[in-house]
């Protein structure tokens, strides 16, 4: 076997990815061997051309850059200026070529290679005029792994404002409104907000993922703060997509530095009339345009794209606006026959903005965000036509982010008394103080860039009735901020006085550097004419900021599989494992400043003598030590059925498990300070300044301080069962019913220790009230001490009547939440540990300390037994509600429609209690929304 | 009213008329309640008519040259508590006083004769809370400010009163009553407790009174009271407590890290309460019901002195401002009626308004003092005031007029 085996590798060894060869492709081979004992030999296989001569239904006319793929052996052409492309050398065999064309429904047809082809195929431009039409999110068939599409008819039809309205057509995630004035993410297959599920959650732009690595953060790492999470969706406007593809399970080897989900946006590409569309509703208005224009002389294709969006708050009380451009241009040309390339300039410029109502008394605070991007992308491939290198596909990326948030505030002063502490070294530091509040600015400059280069080999091998499309590719990727990061305008009038408002410039940061490599390979075994075997194995090795101490690895192994038993079951499952490398927020957390006071005078009558001094302690960390990838294995299994007249069902469980996500950890250190009272330490003197003795404190203390660094221990794990059931088309109603349901559980807990200061019956503190702890107790952490659990099943009906006579789609949305359910474990718990001057050395606790009433820690007296912690158990049920959505388009002619929706269309908002507490509280609040939009084609 | 005394005037000539050369001499003689045994009422005056005398060793005043007629014989007189102990022996608190006073009406005097006069003697808190400002105020910038927050103690006697050792406490304040005060009224729960420093020899003469803040600065800068010249400070780092002003003792706080400033909280109920604890002994500490299932660290946020009523010496409750006609401030209410039968309120539910409680002033006596009213019924003693100007106008009520309070004034 193992011999046999590496004779196989010797057919791809001639690449050098062949050193990344692992078991999950041998053995998907070996699995081929087995059930074939004599294969024919790849070389014997004889190979043909394929030409594609593709017109529009209608006018005749060539269609130019569309895109021709034989998936299985990864072969692609792109057809030329005579609507002509041609895929050499296709081993013969039975194949399905997949042909796709901006405006046009995608052609999937099943062609026997048993000689050299040449097939005129009409594509027809979509309408509703169509027999069939997609306007919901459909699972794409045919893969192993869950993928959902959503097509440019489903996102006309919704009305999409920008990507994140989309991601509602997924099974499993609510319906939603739009709204640009709050930033959003994506977090697929979870019911808890995670984080680290958005920010695992990879957005692939036209070949290029928009990176959140580049996100520092100042202060304490913190899960919510935008830096820690996705790309903000709002920027990416939904008018010039032309496709999304979802993967919910498990990603191909080629999509990494993600371990969540992942969403491929397309955008378009190709010769399209002029589309004009105006959105309007309630808060938001949003207007765009696009066209493609075909150069003369095989000049190639150019697309223009522009669009608007304004939205506010609430349009009575405009405390929040949302300002959106966005322009692009695409050129895509082939530079020779087998060099097919697409260049894209992105430019996104946003504006947000929250103040006071205009109406409201003016007292000069904002806060407000102008970001602009710029990308640049650049994807061309090379078709070479070799056995071992069929296709070369690269990508050059460059994506530059400046965000410039200002924000104007009155830092309020409720007790006179506000110390204004700003020292940015380790040390003692008189301090001033305000007795009034007073006006500050300031903000955050971010200007996170990323480049990204992508080379990938793809080629193809038939062998008897085995398939193989393998894929193997390099990348790089730098990330990296250039920008001032936080500040003050003026710095003795700091936005946060307290120890949370130090400066940190972001270019000082060093950025960060990844490469990684990839193999992958398509199986696909025909085992007879209604039945076959596709496996997909992949391995990706990971490596970021590889030349540094920080360096973090990850070797990602996966693998779907599916067995078409015949034309109405598939069976499917995977394993597979996918990281996302620590960004900027994660790797290199802020300072930590501590302040504690030691000496204060106060006088009324001789304000000369006043003195304040804190002593400021910096901990400065290089970078998070110890840092792993987020690493998470996703478990797939599911069934399809396939039924006549269109009816099918899909039933998949997963199970994905991080056991080492992004969080704060308890990491300790220590340092001694002095205070300084009247009577010792400092000299006061009527009548001027007061100074001090550091020769003569008061008292010094030691100081337990937790570092502040981030480590992998925030565990989730989140599972459930997706179903999605086609029921087919009345034609007597011509309505087509669908059904799509999950149920969704997600767990999260933390395995770091718990640490905490004892509980005392009376405190020792400092003279200036600091309490003195010589200790900290250690309280163990993992699922059995501290869980919080939800989960939440909802189903959503979907009635979709199309009359193509009348041009016309009105679709009715049930949703319905049948349980909605959290509950919080908190066990109750004692200390296991303790720990003094050395954060390091800890100490046990036994049952014995415990039971003992007279135990000393470190010389410390703490009554054990009242250092319980938990010892609660909290559920929430919340009770059933539901919700409907009704939207309807209808197209006049060739030139135009209308759209129009309205979500919560019953305006079912009921009063309802949950099951922890008796009082009623309004549902389905603000959920009611209604949108119209006018769309033109020229 | 007038008719009547019209008819008095008449009947008072007819009387003269017959008598007119007959003027006598009249000895009243005060008695004491059972509790006074044989000690006189000595050194007191006693008024007849429009006619005054004071009192003999044996409690005799005599009355010369008194024209027949019907009078009104009274009496008053205030003891400190130390007087009340000497003439009485018991032990009393240096915070009460005593008020002896006897009255008889239509006593017709038509000869020399001796008359007995007798008194009752009843128990009086000397000190009183007077002023009561949690509410705290916006700055001139609109944002909060409750630096400026005070307590004010007054002498609402006749007599200087030693106020060392005086305790001041407030009752807890969680969203949900820890303790039913119509189930147990025999005691309120404190959630912190201060002391008047012992041996700060702080005496308040007659109409004095004692102003506790958290922060002795002038405030007038963000819109509020100068306070520079208060009485104590409870010391805090949290506010600005100057070297001056000497430091509040602090007794108890509930919590893990007690707060030591006067939570005097804006949005909430501030049910404060001054009292006497014997010295040596200890004030017990309970667990309220809802540190039930909470782990150790929460629990001491639900610890509280427990005090007996008997030792209270004056309370006063402020509830928190509701906005419904028909809400029930007696589910909020933390004192029982005993001690306070009523609450008081601000307008403003978060506060922030300026306002401020104050007690009214019952009458002003001869020589001055004001003496404020105590019927131990805040809705009854109790009005509300603002004192800064901007925060009167923020209230805003057209033809509402607050009085303006500043420390140790008194609206009339």
């Amino acid at each position: 076997m193992y011999i046999n085996t590496s004779k196989r590798l010797a057919l791809w060894g001639g690449t050098a990815l062949a050193l990344f060869s692992m078991s999950a492709i041998a053995n998907a081979k070996t699995l081929h061997h087995t059930a074939h004992p004599a294969p024919t030999h790849a070389e014997a296989t004889k190979t043909y051309d394929v030409t594609i001569r593709l017109s529009e239904r209608g006018t005749r006319e060539p269609l130019i850059m569309a895109t021709c793929v034989i998936g299985s052996i990864n072969a692609h052409a792109i057809t030329d200026y005579n609507g002509v492309a041609v895929m050499k050398n296709i081993p013969a065999g039975r194949y399905t070529v997949r042909i796709q064309y901006v405006g046009f429904e995608t052609i999937e047809r099943t062609i026997q290679v048993d000689r050299d082809l040449d097939m005129p195929i009409m594509m027809t431009a979509s309408t509703l005029a169509l027999k069939e039409v997609t306007v919901t999110a459909k699972r794409k068939i045919g893969e192993a792994g869950t993928v959902t599409t959503i097509g440019r008819q489903a996102l006309d039809h919704l009305q999409a404002m920008s990507l994140a309205d989309a991601i509602q057509l997924i099974p499993g995630q609510l319906m939603s409104n739009t709204d640009l004035t709050t930033a959003s993410n994506i977090q697929l297959r979870t019911v808890s907000n995670n984080s680290n599920v958005a920010f695992g959650t990879s957005i692939v732009l036209d070949g290029v993922a928009l990176s959140n690595n580049a996100r520092p953060m100042q202060g304490t790492y913190s899960g919510t703060n935008t830096a820690g999470v996705s790309t903000d969706l709002r920027s990416i406007s939904a008018d010039n997509i032309e496709s999304i593809e979802v993967v919910r399970g498990i990603p191909s080897a080629e999509y990494g530095d993600l371990n969540s989900g992942l969403v491929i946006v397309n955008s378009k590409v190709g010769r399209t009339p002029l589309q004009v569309r105006a959105k309007i509703n309630p808060t938001t208005m949003n207007y765009s345009a696009s066209k493609g224009v075909q150069l003369n002389n095989n000049g190639g294709v150019l697309n223009f794209n522009a669009d608007y969006a304004k939205a506010w708050s609430d349009p009575r009380t405009k405390t929040r606006s949302y300002t959106r451009y966005t322009g692009g241009v695409a050129y895509s040309k082939d530079i020779t026959r087998r060099w097919n390339t697409t260049t894209r300039l992105r430019f996104v410029l946003s504006r947000s903005w929250n103040g006071n109502d205009p109406d409201a008394i003016q007292d000069g605070t904002f806060e407000k965000n102008n970001a602009y991007t710029l990308g640049f992308t650049h994807n061309g491939r090379i078709r070479m036509n070799k056995k071992f290198s069929r296709t070369l596909n690269y990508t050059v990326g460059l994506n530059y982010n400046q965000s410039k948030a200002r924000r104007s505030i009155i830092v309020s002063n409720a007790s006179g008394f506000l110390p204004i502490l700003t020292a940015l070294e380790t040390g003692y530091h008189e301090v001033p103080y305000y007795t009034t509040s007073y006006s500050a600015s300031g903000g955050t400059e971010s200007s996170p860039g990323n480049f990204v280069a992508k080379v990938d080999n793809d080629f193809g091998i038939k062998a008897g009735n085995t398939y193989q499309g393998f894929k193997m590719g390099i990348s790089y990727n730098y990330d990296w901020n250039s920008g001032k990061g936080y500040y003050n305008d003026d710095d003795s009038y700091p936005l946060t006085p307290n120890n949370n408002g130090r400066p940190r410039p972001y270019s000082d940061i060093p950025g960060i550097h990844q490469i990684a490599a990839y193999v992958s390979d398509d199986f696909r075994w025909d085992l007879g004419r209604h039945s076959s075997l596709k496996v997909q194995a992949g391995l990706r090795f990971t490596a970021a900021q590889p030349w540094k101490e920080e360096r973090t690895f990850a070797l990602s192994p996966r693998i779907n599989a599916a067995y078409k038993m015949n034309r109405f079951v598939t069976w499917r499952g995977g394993i597979g494992w996918n990281s996302k490398a620590p960004g900027m927020a994660q790797l290199y957390p802020d300072k930590k400043y501590t302040d504690i006071l030691t000496a204060r005078h106060i006088s009324s009558s001789d304000p000369t003598t006043n003195y304040l001094l804190y002593y400021t302690h910096v901990y400065n960390t290089a970078y998070s030590p110890n840092m792993k990838n987020a690493t998470t294995r996703k478990i797939e299994l599911g069934v399809d059925f396939t039924l006549p007249q269109g009816r099918a069902l899909s039933i998949v469980a997963y199970h994905d498990r991080t056991p080492n996500g992004f969080e704060v950890i308890s990491d300790y250190t220590t340092f001694n300070y002095s205070t300084f009272t009247a009577a010792q330490g400092l000299n006061i003197t009527p009548g001027s300044a007061t100074t001090v003795d550091y020769t003569n404190p008061a008292g010094t203390y030691q100081y337990l301080l937790s570092k502040g660094t981030v480590g992998n221990t925030a565990v989730s794990v989140n599972r459930g069962i997706e179903v999605t059931m086609d029921l087919g088309k009345i034609d007597a109603i011509k309505t087509d019913f669908s059904l799509s349901g999950a149920f969704a559980e997600s767990k999260t807990y933390s395995d770091d220790y718990s640490i905490t200061s004892p509980v005392q019956s009376s405190y020792a503190y400092d003279e200036y009230g600091t309490r003195v702890v010589p200790l900290r107790l250690v309280y163990a952490g993992g699922k059995a001490n501290s869980m919080s659990i939800y989960r939440q099943f909802s189903s959503q009906l979907h009635t979709t009547t199309h009359i193509p006579a009348l041009r016309m789609v009105l679709t009715l949305d049930a949703q319905a939440i049948w349980q909605s359910y959290s509950k919080s474990l908190n066990p109750l718990r004692y200390p296991i540990a303790y720990f003094t001057s050395d954060p390091s050395q800890w100490t046990m606790i036994t049952e014995a300390m415990l039971a003992d009433p007279t135990t000393t820690l470190g010389g410390t007296s703490v009554l054990l037994s009242d250092q319980k912690q938990g010892g609660t158990e909290n559920s929430t049920r919340t009770p059933i509600t539901w919700n409907l959505r009704a939207r309807l388009t209808k197209e006049f002619g060739q030139v135009g429609g209308i759209s129009f929706y309205a979500n919560n269309v019953l305006y079912y908002e009921p009063f309802l209690s949950s099951s922890s507490t008796t009082t009623l509280s309004q549902r389905n609040t603000s959920s009611y929304h209604f949108g119209f939009e006018l769309f033109f084609k020229l | 009213m007038v008719t009547f005394a019209l008819l008095l005037v008449a009947t008072a000539c007819t009387l003269h008329d017959k008598n007119a050369a007959t003027l006598v001499t009249v000895k009243v003689q005060v008695t004491l309640p059972a509790e006074y045994g044989n000690a006189a009422y000595a050194g007191r005056t006693v008024t007849l008519g429009n006619a005054t005398a004071t009192t003999d060793a044996n409690g005799v005043a005599t009355f010369t040259g008194i024209i027949p007629d019907i009078y009104t014989i009274t009496t008053s007189a205030e003891l400190s508590g130390a007087e009340y102990s000497a003439l009485t022996g018991n032990v009393v608190d240096s915070y009460q006083y005593y008020t002896i006073s006897g009255t008889l009406s239509n006593q017709v005097i038509q000869n020399e004769s001796t008359i007995t006069l007798n008194t009752l003697s009843t128990k009086a808190q000397a000190l009183l809370i007077s002023k009561l400002y949690y509410a705290g105020t916006n700055d001139n910038a609109g944002k909060t400010y409750q630096a400026a927050k005070y307590i004010e103690i007054y002498n609402n006697s006749a007599n200087s009163v030693k106020v060392d050792s005086l305790y001041i406490g407030v009752a807890e304040t969680n969203g949900a009553r820890e303790f039913d005060p119509y189930v147990d009224t025999e005691h309120i729960y404190l959630k912190q407790v201060f002391q008047i420093p012992a041996g700060s020899n702080k005496v308040l003469a007659p109409g004095g009174s004692l102003l506790l803040v958290n922060s002795a600065t002038d405030h007038t800068a963000s819109n509020d009271m100068d306070l520079t010249g208060a009485d104590f400070e409870a010391y805090s780092t949290t506010y600005a407590t100057t070297t001056e002003v000497p430091d509040l003792t602090f007794v108890y706080g509930t919590g893990s890290k007690p707060i030591t400033y006067l939570t005097l909280l804006p949005g909430t109920n501030n049910a404060w309460v001054i009292f006497n604890y014997p010295a040596g002994e200890t004030m017990e500490l309970v667990y309220g019901p809802a540190a039930k299932d909470k782990n150790a660290t929460a629990m001491l946020n639900y610890r509280y002195v427990k005090l007996p009523v008997s030792y209270v010496v004056d309370a006063v409750e402020a509830l928190k401002k509701n906005n419904s006609a028909t809400y029930d401030y007696t589910t909020t209410k933390r004192f029982p009626v005993a001690i306070d039968g009523g609450y008081v309120t601000v307008s403003a539910t978060n506060g922030r308004s300026g306002e401020v409680v104050y007690r009214t002033v019952a009458r002003t006596t001869a020589d001055g003092r004001i003496v404020l009213t105590d019927t131990n019924n805040s809705a009854n003693d109790f009005k509300v005031g603002v004192n800064t100007q901007t925060a009167k106008t923020k209230l805003g009520t057209v033809g509402e007029d607050y009085a303006i309070v500043t420390p140790r004034t008194y609206p009339q």
